[in-house]
């Protein structure tokens, strides 16, 4: 039977999803919020404000239509360094054009291909890696 | 290869080669590069810490969210400025309520929009 070990164990409390405190920097400044996990968004996807508030300006990136299953939005794409629980890793995430769109997500690419993930959520504990952290096994 | 600038890089490349610093773009290019490559495997070499202001962060959160689970009904429609699970600053205008909290010494404040919560239960993305 596989075993996986974990550096960080966290657990959530909220039960309005799996919020985790985001630190979010660039160019030497910080944005702090909490962001959504899910493991069925394609990206890493952040309200506007935290783009503003580290000085991005959110209409020099890359823009790419984002669907959701109630419609879609214009983001931008800007590399960013994410610390989340104490894990840090150099991400490509989109930020949304309107600043009306309320949400702030930790998806698939940047973030959760970066690790490696536990998850019993029946007592709402986390688990987390770096995908490169050295496992008990290499050791 | 061709490769756009924007403008306003562009224009400080011109500027910088006009000045006679760079003799062509080309040089100033590939000095650009050369150093971003640099840094970018120099970095990748660098052992990994542990981040405090993330753990810090992450020891906050409770607070920060038992605030938020408290008071929501109060602040919907609002940006609220936490710090320990003290409220700091809110206001409709996201800029606004970070700048205040920012005077108030917290750099940054953790930044959260409360929003009226869909009677439905969100299905994801």
């Amino acid at each position: 039977m596989p075993k996986i070990s974990f550096r960080i164990e966290y657990q959530y409390k909220d039960e309005r999803g799996i919020l985790l405190p985001v630190a979010l920097r660039y160019a030497g400044r910080e944005s702090n919020f909490f962001a959504r996990v899910d493991t069925g968004a394609a990206f890493c996807i952040f309200q506007r404000l935290h783009a503003e508030t580290v000085g991005i300006v959110v209409e020099t990136g890359a823009p790419m239509r984002i669907s959701t299953v109630t419609g879609g939005f214009l983001a931008y794409a800007h590399r960013v360094a994410l610390s989340v629980l104490g894990i840090d890793v150099e991400a490509t995430v989109y930020f949304a054009e309107d600043p009306a769109m309320p949400r702030d997500v930790l998806g698939q690419t940047g973030w959760l291909d970066r690790l490696r993930i536990g998850l019993v959520h029946h007592d709402r504990w986390l688990y987390l890696s770096h995908y490169d952290d050295v496992t008990d096994d290499e050791r | 290869m061709d490769v756009t600038l924007q403008p306003e890089i562009e224009k400080e490349v011109l500027d910088r080669v006009q000045s006679g610093e760079y003799s062509s773009t080309s040089e100033l290019v590939n000095k650009a590069v050369r150093n971003f490559l640099e840094s970018d495997h120099a970095s990748s070499r660098e052992p990994r810490y542990p981040d405090l202001r993330s753990f810090e962060l992450a020891q906050d959160a409770p607070a920060n969210l038992e605030w938020l689970n408290r008071n929501r009904a109060a602040y919907i429609g609002e940006w609220v400025a936490l710090y320990k699970g003290r409220l700091i600053a809110h206001g409709k205008n996201g800029m606004d309520v970070f700048q205040a909290a920012q005077d108030q010494g917290i750099n940054p404040p953790l930044m959260h929009r409360i929003i009226q919560e869909d009677p439905v239960f969100w299905g994801g993305w």
